[in-house]
C-alpha cells in the first residue's frame, strides 16, 4: 500500500511540476467566470445558465487534465525511458499501473476542486444556491465518470504503442461513451442482428458515460437523483474502475520492454 | 497459475455484474427521459443536437438558443413581421431541453400576453406539460392564457396574483399585472402595486418599467394619496 500512495504521489507531484497543468487550472477557471459574462445575456435564467455553463467546463476540462497528465506520463515512461527505472526498483508492475491511476485522479480531482470552488462563488453572486444538492450531485458524478476513463486510459496505455493512438482512443471511448444509450435506443427496432450484436458489444464493453452525465438532466423532475439510482451508477462505476484496472495489471504484468 | 485463473475468474464475474448494473441503470435512466432524449433516425439534420448528445451536454444548446431568442425577440427589425420565428426559437430551445420549464412559461406570456398569439402560447404550454406532467405551474398558466383569450380580466387578475407569489415567475408577469391594474384599479393602487414592484423585482427591465409607470402615474396627478406614495418611495 506504502509504495502504491508513494508512485501516486510522485505522479500527482510531477503532473503539478509540469506548467502546462497550471495554465489548464487557470485557463479552466476563467472559463468558469466566463459564464458570469454569458449569464448576462440570459434574461432571468442566469442562474440555470451559470450552472449549465460551468458544470459542462467541470466536466470538459476535467477530461482535457485527464488527457493532459496521462500524455506527460506516458511519454515520458516511452520516449525518456523513465518506466526502466522504475521497474528496477522494488515493486510490482500492478502497485506502479495502481498508483499512476490514484496520482492522476488525485491530480484532476484539484483541478475539478478548484474549478468548484469558481462555480460555487459565481452562483452564489448571482443570487443562486451553491450549495444546490442536484449540482453538488452532479459534480460529484462528474468525476465518477472521469474516473471510470481514468481506468480505460489506464488500460488503453498499457496496449498502445504511441502517445498520438492513445489519444485517439481514448476521445473516441470518450464520444462512444455518451452515445451507447442512443445506439443502443437507435438500433432497437433494427431488423439487422448483426448490427444489434454489434451495438450491444459496444453497450456492454464501453463504458457508459451518459450515467454518469448528471448535469444533463440538472432540471428533470423525474427520478434521476433518487437514492436507487445514483446507488446503481455509483456501483457500476466502482466495478469498472476495478474491471479495468484488473484487466491492466494482468497486461502490463506480461508486457516485455 | 491458480492465481491467475482465479484473477480472470473474478474480472468475468466483476463484468457480468457491470453489464447488469449497466442495462438496470439504462432502464432507470431511460424510462424517465422523454423521446427528443434519444438520437433518431432523423438526427442527422441537427447537428448542433449531435455534437450536444455526443460530448454529453444539451442543456448548453439550449442555452444557446434560448440567447438568441431573448436577441431576436429584442431586435426591433423582427417587430414588422410580429416576431413570426419566436415558436420556431421555443421548439429548438425545449426540444434540446424539454426540462428547461422556465422557457415555457416565459415563452408562452411572451406569445400571449404581448404578442396576442394565444393558440401558439397554448401549444407551447401543452408540450410543457407533456414533458414536465409533475410541474403544475404550467397548468396554471395555461388557466392565465385562456382567460386572457376570453377577455375574463377578472380571472385573469387573480390567477397572475397567484402566479407572483412563487419566486421563479417570469418577470413579464409582474408587468402585465400592473397594466391590468392601470386599468381595473385606482391609481393610488396601481402606483403602490408599481413602487412594491420596483423595490421587490429581480429583472433590471422590469425595475426600469416599475419606475416608468410610477412617474406618469404621479405626473398625471390622480392620486388621491400622493403623499403616502412619496414617502415610501
Amino acid at each position: 500500500m506504502n509504495r502504491i500512495l508513494a508512485v501516486a504521489e510522485y505522479i500527482f507531484k510531477q503532473s503539478f511540476r509540469n506548467r502546462i497543468l497550471n495554465v489548464l487550472i487557470i485557463f479552466a477557471v476563467f472559463a468558469a467566470m466566463f459564464s458570469l459574462a454569458i449569464s448576462e445575456l440570459a434574461q432571468e435564467a442566469e442562474v440555470k445558465m451559470v450552472m449549465d455553463f460551468g458544470l459542462f467546463a467541470i466536466g470538459l476540462f476535467a477530461f482535457l487534465t485527464l488527457v493532459l497528465s496521462m500524455t506527460i506520463q506516458i511519454f515520458e515512461e516511452t520516449e525518456l525511458k523513465t518506466l526502466m527505472v522504475v521497474m528496477v526498483k522494488p515493486i510490482r508492475r500492478s502497485e506502479y499501473l495502481i498508483g499512476k491511476y490514484f496520482g492522476v485522479i488525485a491530480t484532476v480531482l484539484m483541478n475539478l476542486l478548484v474549478m468548484t470552488a469558481v462555480v460555487m462563488l459565481v452562483v452564489g453572486l448571482k443570487g443562486g444556491d451553491p450549495w444546490d444538492i442536484k449540482m453538488v450531485t452532479s459534480i460529484l458524478y462528474s468525476y465518477m465518470g472521469i474516473c471510470v476513463l481514468a481506468a480505460v486510459a489506464i488500460l488503453l496505455s498499457t496496449v498502445s504503442t504511441t502517445v498520438p493512438s492513445w489519444v485517439i482512443y481514448l476521445l473516441f471511448i470518450y464520444v462512444l461513451g455518451h452515445l451507447t444509450v442512443h445506439l443502443k435506443n437507435l438500433v432497437k427496432d433494427s431488423a439487422g442482428a448483426a448490427v444489434k450484436a454489434v451495438v450491444d458489444f459496444i453497450y456492454y464493453v464501453v463504458p457508459n458515460l451518459e450515467l454518469f452525465n448528471l448535469g444533463d438532466k440538472l432540471n428533470s423532475l423525474s427520478g434521476i437523483f433518487e437514492a436507487k439510482y445514483l446507488g446503481l451508477v455509483f456501483g457500476y462505476g466502482v466495478l469498472y474502475i476495478v474491471v479495468s484496472l484488473a484487466a491492466a495489471c494482468l497486461i502490463f504484468d506480461e508486457k516485455e520492454f | 497459475m491458480l492465481k491467475r485463473t482465479a484473477l480472470y475468474f473474478a474480472i468475468n464475474a466483476a463484468f457480468a455484474i457491470m453489464c447488469v448494473m449497466n442495462f438496470v441503470a439504462t432502464n432507470d435512466l431511460t424510462k424517465t427521459q422523454p423521446a427528443w432524449y434519444f438520437l433518431s433516425r432523423h438526427s442527422y439534420g441537427n447537428f448542433g443536437q449531435i455534437a450536444a448528445v455526443s460530448f454529453g451536454y444539451r442543456p448548453l444548446l439550449a442555452d444557446v438558443d434560448y440567447i438568441s431568442m431573448l436577441q431576436y425577440y429584442g431586435d426591433p427589425s423582427g417587430s414588422a413581421d410580429g416576431h413570426k420565428a419566436m415558436l420556431g426559437y421555443l421548439k429548438a430551445i425545449t426540444d434540446a431541453e424539454p426540462d428547461f420549464t422556465f422557457a415555457y412559461t416565459y415563452g408562452a406570456a411572451i406569445l400571449a400576453f404581448n404578442l396576442k398569439r394565444y393558440d401558439e402560447a397554448i401549444s407551447v404550454i401543452q408540450k410543457g406539460i407533456s414533458f414536465n406532467p409533475s410541474f403544475w405551474k404550467l397548468r396554471f398558466y395555461m388557466g392565465a392564457i385562456i382567460y386572457s383569450k376570453k377577455g375574463d380580466t377578472l380571472k385573469l387578475t387573480g390567477v397572475l396574483e397567484e402566479a407572483l407569489k412563487f419566486s421563479d415567475h417570469p418577470a413579464i408577469i409582474e408587468r402585465m399585472l400592473g397594466n391590468i391594474y392601470e386599468i381595473s384599479r385606482t391609481p393610488d393602487e396601481a402606483a403602490l402595486y408599481w413602487l412594491n414592484t420596483l423595490k421587490t423585482t429581480k429583472d433590471a427591465e422590469t425595475r426600469k418599467y416599475s419606475e416608468e409607470r410610477l412617474k406618469n402615474i404621479i405626473a398625471a396627478g390622480r392620486l388621491k394619496y400622493p403623499e403616502a406614495i412619496l414617502k415610501r418611495l
